[in-house]
Parts: C-alpha cells; structure tokens; sequence
C-alpha cells in the first residue's frame, strides 16, 4: 500500500514537470510572434528591415519609442474591452 | 383560425411592437438583400445598368468559362479541409492541457488566449512580417537547424499553408469555449477511472473526448462555414486583394469580390455568391445529419 502511493506521488511529479515544460515551449511559441511585434513597433525603419533579424532593438531610447508607448495602454484597453 | 380576444389582440399587437427592431431589421438588411441576390444572380447587373433577366448565362459562364472560378474553389476547399480540423484539434489539445489544477497556471491561460486578443489586419501584418523569406523569425528559426525555410507567400505551394498556420496561432477563441466546457466534466468520473488503471490517453478518450462533442460540433459548423468565407486574409496579404503568386491565395470570396466591386460584375458575383450559399447549406446539412453518430448528450435518449 505504501509503495503504491509512493509510486503515485512520484508519477504525479513528473507529470506535473512534463506539462510544466510542455505549456513553457507552447507559451513561449505563442508569446514569441507577439513579443516581436511590440519590440518590433519601437524599432527605427532602418533596423525592422535589418538582416539578420533583430530580436530586441539596439537602441533602447530612439525616436519613435514615446509614440507607442503612449499610445499602446490605450489599444490594450481597447483589445482587452471589445 | 381560432379569433382572439381583445386583450389576447392587444398583447399580440404589443409583442409584435416588441419584437418589431428585429423584423425590420432582419427584413430590410438581411432578407430584402439575400432576394435581391437571388434575383441578381439571373442578370447582368453591372451597377449602373438596368437589370436584364439573362437565364442561366451566369451560372453556365462560371461552371465552363471561369478558370478562376474553379481555382479560388480549389483553394477554399484546400483551406477549409486543412483548417477547420487542424484548429480544433490544436485549440482541444490546448484546452486539455491548461484544465489543470497547479500553480500559475492562470499565466499559462493568458498567454495561450493572447493571440486570439489581437485581431484582425494587425495580425495579418504581423505574420507578413514574420513568415517574410529573408529576414523573418520564422526562417530566422528553421535557419538555426539548418532547414531553409520556404518563401511562404511568395511561393504558391506554400501560401496557404503559411495561412492556416496563422489561423492556428490566433485559435485561442475556441480554445477558451473548449476549456469552459472541461471545467464541466465531472471530476469523479476521472477518479474512477484512475482507479480502474486509465492512464491519461485513456481518461483522454474515454472521458474528455465524449462530453465535449458538443462543443467539437458547434465549432466544426461555425470554423466550417467562416472558413469558407475567408477573406481578410487573403485581401490584405495580398497586394491589394489580387491573389497571391499564381492565383494560390485567390480564395472564393475574393474573386467573388475582385467580381464585384473591381470588374463590376454584380450579376455573375450575385450567382457566385448563390452557389457558395448551397455549398455551405449542404455541408451543414451533412453535418447535422452526421452529428447524432459522433455527438454525445447527456441525459439524451441516445438519438
């Protein structure tokens, strides 16, 4: 008796770890495209057409972050609300 | 006809006042229009033009005349076969997976339904984006094993593919309508089977699976019929609505759209148009004739 519950307890564990790692990869994969279009939309011009890829920009601080940054809480709440 | 009493008379009079927003709704924007293009179907109506009652012409032009009549229904077809059950099975797949009782799973829940917040033309720019040939994430992905991602929407072998991928990207809608109705199914019953020995592939298809049929029924119909309309898609991913490289993106309603509103065939679009509503009613009707096979209800005489 004692080893069967041992053995469920064990068993309960590695499913929690395997559909722990398999919701982290799905989630990254589902994050990801997201991620990139709101770094992607504080990008200058000449660095969204750059290749290779940039994940994250360069510059931190270029022109065009302030615009998006006001603008994005209100096209969340608009997201979020309709 | 039985007569009515005078009061039975005036609640009637007040139901219909009540009732009255959506007959007229319903009469002058639904069906006053559907009978218009039922009768259009059979004329040459151009817009401008008097409508002149041609027969069949329009009909008989689409079926023997019209390559691309055959072709944007190729590709339809293509689409909704792939789609539909592509999306359900992934959206149940997430579902199942998220109707778990550990911690955090509540961050999981927002990021799978995230995509399905987005909406619309900024998602079909974001995926040209990723699926561009050269400097896209995703080639940019495969490139790190060494696979040399295809061109996606500049080769018409792989246009639609890169669609319904997106598609299941953004499924999360039906994923939430999926994990609502997990939530319903009774823990008991996975108790008991836990104890008859059922791993999780059989507590999967014994149990899970039946009671959400419904569900799976509802969202086949609906992805079914809206995946026959598709439209947006293929409208903004290509330049501007024109099809795609070699004609692999021109979706029924797209060229029922570059008939109407750029050749100003209202006619031969109205007859289009007749001929997608068939196909679409015959393959409801399918399904809900097949649905009493595969479908469970509980509490159901099992009919």
């Amino acid at each position: 008796m004692m080893e069967y519950f041992k053995r469920t307890s064990v068993n309960r564990q590695t499913k929690k770890i395997v559909s722990y790692l398999l919701m982290t990869a799905i989630g990254i994969v589902l994050i990801t495209p997201l991620l990139w279009m709101v770094f992607t939309s504080l990008k200058p011009m000449e660095e969204i057409v750059r290749y290779p890829p940039t994940f994250f920009q360069k510059k931190l601080f270029g022109k065009t972050i302030w615009i998006p940054l006001l603008l994005s809480p209100s096209g969340v709440m608009q997201g979020i609300l309709y | 006809m039985k007569r009515l009493s005078i009061r039975k008379k005036k609640e009637a009079r007040w139901a219909y006042l009540f009732i009255s927003p959506f007959i007229i709704g319903f009469v002058v924007f639904m069906l006053g229009p559907m009978l218009f293009s039922v009768i259009g179907s059979f004329t040459d109506y151009n817009l401008t033009s008097k409508m002149n009652f041609i027969g069949l012409a329009n009909f008989r032009r689409m079926f023997l005349h019209d390559d691309l009549f055959w072709k944007s229904l190729y590709n339809t077809v293509y689409f909704v076969l792939f789609n539909v059950p592509l999306t359900t099975i992934f959206s149940v797949f997430l579902a199942t997976i998220l109707n778990q009782k550990i911690r955090g799973i509540s961050i999981f829940r927002t990021m799978f339904y995230l995509p399905a917040v987005l909406s619309g033309v900024a998602v079909y720019i974001l995926w040209m984006q990723l699926l561009s040939p050269s400097a896209g994430l995703i080639n940019t992905f495969l490139g790190w094993f060494n696979i040399s991602g295809p061109a996606w929407l500049f080769d018409p072998n792989w246009t639609k593919p890169a669609l319904i991928l997106m598609k299941i990207w953004s499924s999360g809608g039906a994923m939430l309508l999926y994990l609502a109705t997990l939530q319903n199914v009774p823990r008991s019953l996975y108790e008991s089977a836990a104890i008859d020995g059922a791993g999780v592939w059989g507590k999967f298809k014994n149990i899970t699976l039946p009671l959400i049929t419904p569900i799976i029924f509802y969202d086949v119909i609906t992805s079914t019929i809206g995946s026959f309309q598709i439209f947006q898609e293929a409208y903004v991913m290509t330049k501007n609505g024109t099809g795609g490289p070699a004609n692999s993106l021109l979706f029924y309603n797209l060229h029922m759209w570059n008939k109407a509103f750029v050749a100003f065939d209202m006619g031969y679009a109205m007859a289009m148009s007749m001929i997608l509503f068939l196909i679409v009613l015959v393959l409801t009707f399918i399904n809900l004739k097949l649905a009493p096979r595969w479908v469970y209800y509980s509490g159901g005489d099992g009919k």
